[in-house]
This record gives structure tokens, C-alpha cells and sequence, in this order.
């Protein structure tokens, strides 16, 4: 069993079968399905944690449908669609498959609603169209100014979060070498076809890339030698809806597609909150996340539209995050100049083509020659990991764990034994937002008022560092 | 007659519980294992109210987190046990925060460096020197509280505010605020509407923390004691009186309030 080698000191060469590039969801997914069979893997994340990107800021939808049938992505979505009970149960994910009701505005939209029908259908996906009355049934917080309505219901909502940690620790209690803060400098491949990886904390020898480092993967593919491929970030603002309100939500609600844009949405979060978004805005600069006031007006305008009661003093927070714009949408295949370099990229969706997209991934390196042959031996399941708030009676939780009784994250309900736990994880937590990624303690309305002090000091006993060399984030510390 | 909750054992939970439990059973509960909550467990005038609630038979449950209020029982848990208590109606006297960046509408990036007050507030006394140059937005109290030990640690501060006297740096509250820096806080921008015309004009501060220190807010963190419509719940968290022995006489008239509607209910 190994550990994410961030802990380990000094420079080092690993040699692998396979270097994944990217700590993002799919990423992870693929190292966590390498990581059950005889492959070597190692994963290289720039940043500090997993789980940084797209894979932080995004709506924790899994869609059962995203496009036009008879793409790859569809074909991933719809194969990855009912296997999300099986896998959340599996790793131990906040998963609830709520459906979602698309809703009409005006007659315009609900002729929109008919064709997204008829193509959701030809996706094989199961969908209802439904009259004003019928919408409102489904959903009551729906405006009474729908004309029509459109029931998706294999629809869910996940914790997209918790998803790309937990792949990474089946990955990293597998085996998997998980090296963190570990940005790829140069790629250099050998007459023998072999790629050395220089990264900012040693090299990686490796038979085959795989290239799923999202916005970045245009960079990695360039200096891989492979082919020139744009991405570029497309920015998305988030409101987040207090849980007070947002446990009377019983679906995720869409707003009809146009021909340019999905719209903003009002999604229930698996932590009892809602998202409000995501705008898109397309822009050049991967580390711009600011969030603007008439963004903000505009989400809550956009969704108070589709559910009148949504107000701005709802709010709890707002963020931003960039998904991975690209000239190719998906992009699940063998580089043209490259045959070892593989491309794991995908638009939006990365999450819910995951499970499959990971399988994809496994099947092609297999078919170039990668003869990676199932493990015995190898971990499918995480240990479980409950939350003390989902229990109405947790007396049993607490007889067995004493520290599930003492609540840190008041707002959110989190003890101390899921921080621990998330301190303590293959992948540990290393900042206090990687405690909230991993727990969502500092996630409510006070987002932290009153816990981030206890959870700074947490997080400095587990990482051997004090109250001002603690990190806050995955970039920055507690004090400067 | 009645059995009563009270949630939270600073000023305010003390008044209610010594109010209460002269007509009815009073179970009070704080996350904290000792009374007092912000005002402190050794304030003298804290000590006398746990000593009286204590003499009329208030029972405490300290060091216990109340998780949320349905069907007229409260899910209480501690270190190594979870209760449900039963009660016909709970006083939540949870304390006040300071408003959030969202309640606050600051925006633009989000890197390490803004700092609840609060948070602030426990973190400087580490006694370790943390930032160089700190933003305060508010005014208040904890703006007093963290400028003062900042300032102590060697920090520079930047007052944003009406009455900021103990900053070395001051600007009035502006229209709009938000926040600079990739990883760590670089800069606070401020955004005044321009007495001119419709136009704003902007000033840029350089600073390496960003203290949200501005107005207080409840804190509601029990589950169905959180809206104030809430069923069976009064909420008793004021922001004036701010002192201790006017929060404490406030909570006991809010607490007599509601014992003598009970008893004209309870009349022939």
C-alpha cells in the first residue's frame, strides 16, 4: 500500500506502465480503474490536492443526457447512467438520483422542450413531457408561469468532490503512486518509445500518457510532442442556496435549452443545499475564478425565473470555477503523432462519463498493448464513511466511534471523525478547503465563522505545520 | 406544566433558562462544555446567572451540539452519546456571527487570506505574527477586537468603515467590494459611486488578509430552528443590548413574554 508520495522527500524516478497527467475526475476515475488490475500507475497533479479544476466547480449533476445521440460522450453518459447506485454505494459518494424537470417559460421554449425530447429519446434516455399542471406536480416550487415541462427522470445529483477523492484513494490504497503538487515541466520520449515525465518533484518513466489534465491538456499534448490541440477556460459563476430552503427542492431543475446555451439551472446539492448556474464565459487566463456582483444578480434574476421563492438573501456563497473549452468537445482517444499518448478530455460532463469513460480508457490502452490483466487482490470499495447527519438516530454511530458525537462544522453537522477521516484518507486533506471538499464542514451559512479556527488547527496537527504555515486553500496558507 | 429548551449558554440562554425555570422544566445545551459562550465562563456576572439557573433547577447539557428540532424533540449529540430530548418549545439563543462574504455581496477571487472575525479572532491568539497588512471591513466590535491584536503582532490596518479610529488607514463603506489574488489575498477594491454621476470610482488597497469583521448576524445552526417562521421556536439573539447584563434582562423579559401567554392560554 502507498501513500500520495507528496509526503515523500526529495527527488525520485518513478517507472510506471501508465502516467496519468490531471487530478481531476477523470483522472482519478482512470487511475482508480487501473489501479484494480497488474498496470503500474502513477498520477501527477499540479496542484496540491485532486480535485482542483473543473472537478471543484461544477453543478454535481449526473446527466443521463448531455448531447445529440451517437457521440462517444453520449454513448459514455448512457452507459455510466445506471451504474451510479452501484458505485456511489461503492465508494462511499453522496449520490441521490432525483430526476429533473426541464420547465418551460413560453411557447418558444416549450417547442425547444419537444425537440430536446425527441433527441433525448434517439439518445435512448428516458424522458416525459409534461403539461403546466404536471410540471408543478413534479416539482412544487416551480413557477405557475410554466407552459409546459419535461420530467428527466434518471437524472442525479452527486458530490463531484467526494467522487474524484474517492477515486483517488481506491487509487492510492491500490498502489497507485498519487504525486501532488507535482506540475509537468517537460515530456521527452526515448528511441525505445518510452516518455520520461520531468514534473517541479522528479520524473516519471512510463509506457503510456494519459492526458487529462483539462484545461491544460492542449499544453501537455505540445510538449509531448503530440498533437496541437486548443482548449481554453470557460468560466462558470455559482450561487449557493441555503440548505434552510433548499431541502424543500425535490428536483433538479433545468431551464429549456436554446440552440447556444443550457441555461442556469437551480440544482440540490447532496449536502441539502442548492447551486444556482453555471453562467459560461469564454476567456484566456485558467487561474481567473472571480466572481462578479452582476453575475450573481443575473443567477438569481435567471433562476428566480424558473422558482419564484429564490431570493437573494438565500445566498450563502457564490464561486466560480473554468471547465475545459476545447475545439474537440470530448476527446477519448490515441494522440494521431503520438500512438502512446492517450487524450481523457471531456467538456462538461466529465463526471457523469466517468465510470465509463475510465473503462473506455482501460479497453484502448489494452488494445495498443498495455495487457493490463485484472488484480485478485485489488480493493473495489472504499471503507464506508458515514455523516452524522444523515442519521435520525446516530446513537449507534456514536456508540461505535465516539467522535462522531462532536460536532466541529455546526451549520453543516460535520464531526470530528469525518474530518479525522478526511485528515487522515490515502489522498489525506491537506488545506482547510480540502477538509470542506472532502467533508462539507465550513460549507453553510456561516460558511466558517464559527469553525475554521478548530478546523485550521486540525488540519496544522495533522500536516506538522502551525496556526500561520497552515494551508487554507491548496495554494495559499493561513498567513503570509 | 411545560417542558422548555434553551440552546446556547451565554448571556441570553442564561436569562431565558433563570426566567423559565421559575414556572417550568429547563434543559439548557451548548456546544461549548462550559457557560458563557462569547461573553466567557469567567465573567462574574456569568458565574451569578449559572449559580441561580443551577439553585432553581436548570439542568445543563454542556459540551453538547443541538442538531435539530422536529416533531417537539431536539437530536443532541456529544462526545460518545446522541439524545433526543423532548420538549414542547425551544428558546435558540445561538449567539451572533459576522456577515459572510455572500451576505455581504464582496466578490472576485477566492484565496487564502479572508478570514472570518471570529476565526480571526482565535487564530491571532497564537500569539504568531500572521499578516502585514490587514483589511477590517465593519466597524463593530470584533473590527475593535482584531485590529487591536493584529496591530499588537506588528500588523498594518486598514479600517473599512464609518468610525474606524484604530486603523492607520481608513475609507468609508463603498458600493461594492471585492477581492484580488491567485493564491493568497493581494488587494481589496472599493467601489464608490462618483458624487458627479452615475460613474463609480475605484480605490485599490494592497493587503495580505481580508477580515469580514462588518455586521452581526444570528447564528442558526439547528435544523428547524432556522427560518423564523420556525414552529415552537423562539429565537433570542439580539443585537442590542450588546452587554452582558442588558442581553441576559432582555432574554428573561422575552422568556416572561411567552410564560404569560401560556398561562392566558391555559386560563378558563
Amino acid at each position: 500500500m502507498t501513500g500520495p508520495s507528496h509526503a515523500r522527500a526529495g527527488a525520485e524516478t518513478d517507472t510506471v506502465d501508465v502516467a496519468i497527467i490531471g487530478g481531476g475526475v477523470l483522472g482519478t476515475a482512470v487511475a482508480a480503474r487501473l489501479s484494480t488490475t497488474t498496470a503500474s500507475v502513477c498520477l501527477l497533479e499540479a496542484e496540491s490536492d485532486v480535485a482542483e479544476g473543473a472537478s471543484k466547480g461544477n453543478a454535481g449533476v449526473a446527466v443521463s443526457y448531455y448531447g445529440p445521440p451517437g457521440t462517444l460522450e453520449t454513448q459514455l453518459i448512457t452507459a455510466s447512467t445506471p451504474r451510479w447506485e452501484e458505485l456511489t454505494a461503492r465508494l462511499s459518494v453522496p449520490y441521490r438520483r432525483l430526476g429533473a424537470v426541464m420547465v418551460a417559460l413560453d411557447d418558444e421554449q416549450a417547442h425547444h422542450l419537444e425537440e430536446t425530447r425527441e433527441e433525448i429519446l434517439a439518445c435512448g434516455v428516458r424522458a416525459e413531457l409534461l403539461t403546466s399542471a404536471q410540471t408543478c406536480a413534479q416539482e412544487p416550487l416551480v413557477t405557475d408561469r410554466c407552459v409546459a415541462g419535461l420530467l428527466m427522470p434518471d437524472e442525479g445529483v452527486i458530490d463531484p468532490m467526494a467522487l474524484t477523492v474517492a477515486y483517488a484513494n481506491l487509487a492510492a490504497s491500490n498502489g497507485v503512486s498519487v504525486r501532488l503538487a507535482s506540475p509537468v515541466t517537460a515530456i521527452r520520449t526515448d528511441d525505445d518509445g518510452r516518455h520520461l515525465i520531468t514534473t517541479a518533484q522528479g520524473t516519471v518513466r512510463c509506457r503510456f500518457i494519459v492526458n487529462a489534465a483539462g484545461v491544460a491538456a492542449g499544453r501537455i499534448s505540445r510538449m509531448a510532442g503530440g498533437e496541437d490541440m486548443r482548449y481554453w477556460p470557460r468560466k462558470g459563476q455559482y450561487a449557493v442556496l441555503d440548505r434552510a430552503f433548499a431541502g424543500s427542492l425535490r428536483r433538479i431543475v433545468f431551464s429549456t435549452h436554446s440552440a447556444t446555451t443550457k441555461g442556469i439551472n437551480v440544482v440540490p446539492t447532496t449536502h441539502g443545499s442548492a447551486l444556482l448556474g453555471p453562467t459560461a464565459n469564454d476567456h484566456e487566463e485558467p487561474d481567473d475564478k472571480a466572481t462578479d456582483a452582476d453575475t450573481v444578480a443575473m443567477l438569481v434574476a435567471s433562476a428566480s425565473g424558473l422558482v419564484p421563492s429564490i431570493t437573494d438573501d438565500l445566498i450563502i456563497k457564490y464561486f466560480a470555477a473554468n471547465r475545459p473549452a476545447s475545439d474537440e468537445p470530448h476527446r477519448l482517444r490515441f494522440d494521431e503523432r503520438i500512438p502512446t499518448l492517450l487524450h481523457c478530455t471531456n467538456r462538461s460532463a466529465g463526471v457523469s462519463i466517468s465510470p465509463a469513460a475510465a473503462d473506455h480508457v482501460l479497453e484502448l490502452l489494452n488494445s495498443a498493448g498495455l495487457d493490463a490483466q485484472p488484480r485478485r487482490d485489488a480493493a473495489q470499495a472504499l471503507p464506508p464513511a458515514p455523516r452524522l447527519r444523515d442519521y435520525d438516530d446516530p446513537s449507534e454511530l456514536i456508540a461505535a466511534d465516539p467522535q462522531y458525537g462532536q460536532v466541529v462544522c455546526a451549520c453543516e453537522h460535520v464531526s470530528a471523525a469525518e474530518i479525522n477521516r478526511a485528515l487522515a484518507a490515502p489522498v489525506p486533506a491537506s488545506s482547510v478547503d480540502g477538509v470542506r471538499k472532502r467533508t462539507g464542514a465550513t460549507y453553510g451559512r456561516c460558511q466558517g465563522s464559527l469553525c475554521s479556527a478548530g478546523i485550521s488547527f486540525l488540519t496544522a496537527l495533522h500536516t506538522n505545520t502551525g496556526p500561520a504555515t497552515v494551508k487554507q486553500t491548496a495554494r495559499g496558507t493561513v498567513g503570509s | 406544566m411545560t417542558d422548555t429548551i434553551v440552546v446556547g449558554a451565554g448571556p441570553s440562554g442564561l436569562g431565558c433558562a433563570t426566567a423559565l425555570a421559575r414556572s417550568v422544566q429547563v434543559v439548557v445545551v451548548d456546544r461549548i462544555p462550559v457557560v458563557g459562550g462569547t461573553a466567557g465562563w469567567d465573567h462574574p456576572a456569568i458565574q451569578r446567572y449559572a449559580d441561580h439557573a443551577r439553585e432553581l433547577g436548570v439542568h445543563f447539557r454542556l459540551g453538547e451540539t443541538g442538531i435539530r428540532w422536529s416533531d417537539h424533540r431536539l437530536l443532541v449529540t456529544g462526545p460518545g452519546a446522541s439524545t433526543l430530548l423532548p420538549a414542547a418549545h425551544l428558546f435558540f439563543a445561538g449567539g451572533l456571527r459576522p456577515a459572510t462574504a455572500a451576505n455581504l455581496g464582496l466578490t472576485g477571487d477566492r484565496p487564502a487570506g479572508v478570514i472570518p472575525a471570529t476565526v480571526a479572532e482565535h487564530l491571532l491568539q497564537a500569539g504568531v505574527p500572521l499578516w502585514r497588512s490587514v483589511a477590517v471591513l465593519g466597524d463593530g466590535h470584533w473590527a475593535r477586537t482584531v485590529a487591536h491584536r493584529a496591530r499588537q503582532l506588528g500588523a498594518r490596518i486598514i479600517g473599512i468603515g464609518e468610525s474606524t479610529q484604530w486603523a492607520d488607514e481608513h475609507h468609508p463603506r463603498p458600493r461594492s467590494w471585492s477581492v484580488a489574488g491567485a493564491s493568497r489575498v493581494t488587494a481589496l477594491t472599493l467601489s464608490y459611486a462618483d458624487p458627479a454621476g452615475a460613474d463609480t470610482h475605484q480605490i485599490t488597497v494592497n493587503c495580505d488578509a481580508i477580515v469580514l469583521a462588518d455586521r452581526p448576524l444570528p447564528n442558526r445552526n439547528v435544523d428547524g430552528a432556522v427560518l423564523s417562521s420556525a414552529a415552537d421556536v423562539t429565537f433570542v439573539q439580539p443585537i442590542e443590548p450588546s452587554d452582558v447584563q442588558g442581553r441576559f434582562d432582555h432574554a428573561r423579559h422575552v422568556a416572561d413574554t411567552w410564560l404569560n401567554s401560556l398561562r392566558k392560554v391555559d386560563a378558563p
